[in-house]
């Protein structure tokens, strides 16, 4: 297809969403539900995602309740500060976000934002991120032995959840154990470690969520050539969020209800294959507060070690 | 059969959503028995593939040798010699019907026809790559016309074509490198999809070594060298090759594809 028929085809399915949209009452208030993969090329351009959240639109209108009266409008955002705008909006009233965006930009807004489910994908309930390198000869063959070396990573948590969650290494310091490069595309970096040319340079290791790991484990021709040497601790997969005044306990609930039967409806049950998941399921609160409770406890060190630091540096200065 | 253009226009169902479904592509091959009523087999190949041959290439023509070809595969028994030709001679019929032959023909329906002849055509002789290469471009039309299949698609499209590649690099100017080299240049980001513009500009540059005028190959070479930074004069160059190729390509549909495809090349680079 030329660009110019693929043009038309995006704008094709851009005008097809817009009776959908139009269908609905205007002045009915809108409840914004917004999607944050802060750094994930794929989530960058939401003309793309179109049939994905055509039918979560579709789905969560019909489904969810406290929409029925409302007008439901379904974002996309891979860049942090417009998810930002978006979660801030008066008309948001759901967000799907990942625990560490959850962490450092959600949590402290009670009761407002309530964790009400989580989203398993390929079966898995728990994100576990997995350090992965070649298996030539001389490649790094532990964590340890990644120590100063350069990691690359697409998407994924911010270098804080990371350093404080991700890896829980209490003995390596303020910073990540290693050089953190982030990549908007994994795949040219798997074949740079697997196949490098002459003379150039690639990562020593890749760092991947589950996702991204199952991808790699599904290319016979590749994933031979790679293998894992070292596996986190099972963290908190994205979380949904309800936003808005705070309805209360029973709305809550009534929503939660709802998401996790989104399967039973036709485009529900789609926009879930879409996103390789299952379905909906009730978060586990008590994981999400231990990591939470390591997250701050982390933050704590790290600003006393650069409180210290910088008494140090005041002290060496006025000696 | 040779000289058709089999190419990786559902490869642009990539570029157009981000959304694949994980949804199975058939795995269904045909049933090996004989027909309910007696067919000539031979016979049926043979004005088939006169129809297919006729030029100018139309709807009605492929339409016409679609029907002679696939009866004659389906009359064929497994272990007969002319079995493969006739599954993969009626399949790539019904992939020219799903991507040239409009309204009336279905993309998705031809799309899958042509996915279970080529299924049993694999089946049948594993190590010829007639039947990998045809069955990655079917794969690819059904996903076009599918995106909840379109996961399982662009995995069958990569493995395909790279078995197809092992087999017989050359086969249809480097067909199986430009489909694998669409496939990465036109593909997302993992883990949505297999997108690679290091893996493309591989295996594209391969396809132009091997058929250095074939016009799929240096279109697409050419916007994969855009994209990698290349300055204009190379590609302009190989934009400029590509259109003197064109003469070659006897399929007004096909030449009128690869055209298409090099106007908006030549667009995108100003």
């Amino acid at each position: 297809m030329s660009t110019t028929r693929r043009a038309l085809a995006v704008f094709s399915l851009g005008l097809l969403a817009a009776p959908v949209l139009r269908a609905q009452p205007a002045d009915q208030p809108e409840a914004l539900v917004v999607l944050v993969k802060p750094g994930d090329p794929n989530a960058a351009d939401e003309t793309r995602a179109e049939p994905f959240l055509r039918r979560l639109r579709e789905a969560l209108q019909r489904r969810v309740p406290a929409f029925s009266d409302r007008r439901v409008t379904v974002r996309l955002t891979a860049d942090p500060e417009v998810a930002a705008r978006l979660v801030a909006a008066p008309a948001a009233r759901l967000a799907i976000v990942p625990p560490d965006w959850y962490l450092a930009r959600l949590r402290g807004d009670q009761p407002r934002a309530r964790v009400v489910a989580t989203v398993p994908r390929l079966g898995e309930s728990v994100e576990r991120y997995a350090l992965v390198v070649s298996r030539a000869e001389g490649a790094p063959a532990s964590l340890d032995a990644l120590r100063g070396r350069e990691v690359v990573m697409q998407g994924g948590p911010d270098d804080a959840y990371l350093r404080r969650v991700v890896f829980q290494d209490d003995s390596a310091g303020p910073g990540l154990p290693f050089a953190l490069r982030r990549t908007t595309n994994l795949a040219d970096e798997v074949f740079a470690v697997v196949e490098p040319a002459d003379g150039e340079s690639h990562a020593d290791a890749l760092l991947v969520d589950t996702e991204m790991l199952r991808f790699l484990q599904d290319d016979e021709l590749t994933w031979p050539q790679l293998r894992v040497v070292w596996t986190s601790p099972a963290l908190p997969r994205e979380l949904v969020v309800v936003l808005g005044p705070d309805q209360g306990d029973a709305s809550c609930e009534a929503l939660r209800n709802a998401l996790l039967a989104l399967g039973d409806d036709e485009a529900g049950r789609e926009a879930l294959e879409l996103m390789r998941s299952e379905g909906f399921a009730a978060p586990d609160l008590a994981a999400l507060a231990r990591v939470a409770a390591r997250y701050d406890e982390r933050a704590e060190r790290e600003r006393d070690a650069a409180r210290r630091g910088g008494e140090r540096r005041d002290g060496g200065r006025d000696g | 059969m040779s000289g058709a253009l089999a190419t990786v226009r559902g490869l642009a169902l990539f570029a157009l959503t981000l959304a694949l479904g994980c949804r199975a592509l058939t795995r269904e091959t045909l049933p090996d028995g004989a027909p309910a009523v007696p067919v000539d087999a031979e016979q049926k190949t043979a004005t088939g593939l006169a129809h297919w041959r006729a030029r100018p290439r139309t709807v009605a023509e492929v339409a016409a040798a679609w029907a002679e070809l696939d009866a004659a595969a389906r009359a064929t028994p497994a272990g007969d010699p002319h079995r493969y030709e006739r599954l993969t001679a009626a399949a790539r019929c019904a992939i020219w019907l799903a991507r040239h032959g409009g309204a009336a023909y279905d993309a998705r329906t031809f799309g899958e026809a042509a996915l279970v002849l080529t299924n049993t055509a694999v089946e049948d002789a594993p190590d010829r790559a007639e039947a990998y290469y045809l069955r990655a471009v079917a794969a690819g039309v059904v996903a076009q016309a599918d995106e909840m299949q379109g996961m399982d698609a662009m995995q069958r499209i990569r493995d395909d074509a790279r078995r197809a590649a092992e087999l017989d690099p050359a086969f249809e100017g480097g067909g199986p490198h430009r489909v694998l080299g669409g496939l990465y240049l036109e593909s997302p980001a993992p883990p949505v999809g297999v997108g690679s513009l290091r893996r493309a500009l591989q295996h594209l540059r391969t396809g132009v070594e091997l058929a250095p005028e074939h016009p799929g190959n240096l279109v697409f070479l050419a916007r994969a060298e855009r994209r990698n930074g290349a300055d204009s004069a190379r590609v302009g160059a190989l934009l400029d090759r590509a259109e003197r190729a064109l003469a070659t390509v006897d399929d007004d549909a096909e030449r009128a594809y690869w055209a298409a495809e090099l106007a908006a090349e030549r667009a995108a680079g100003r």
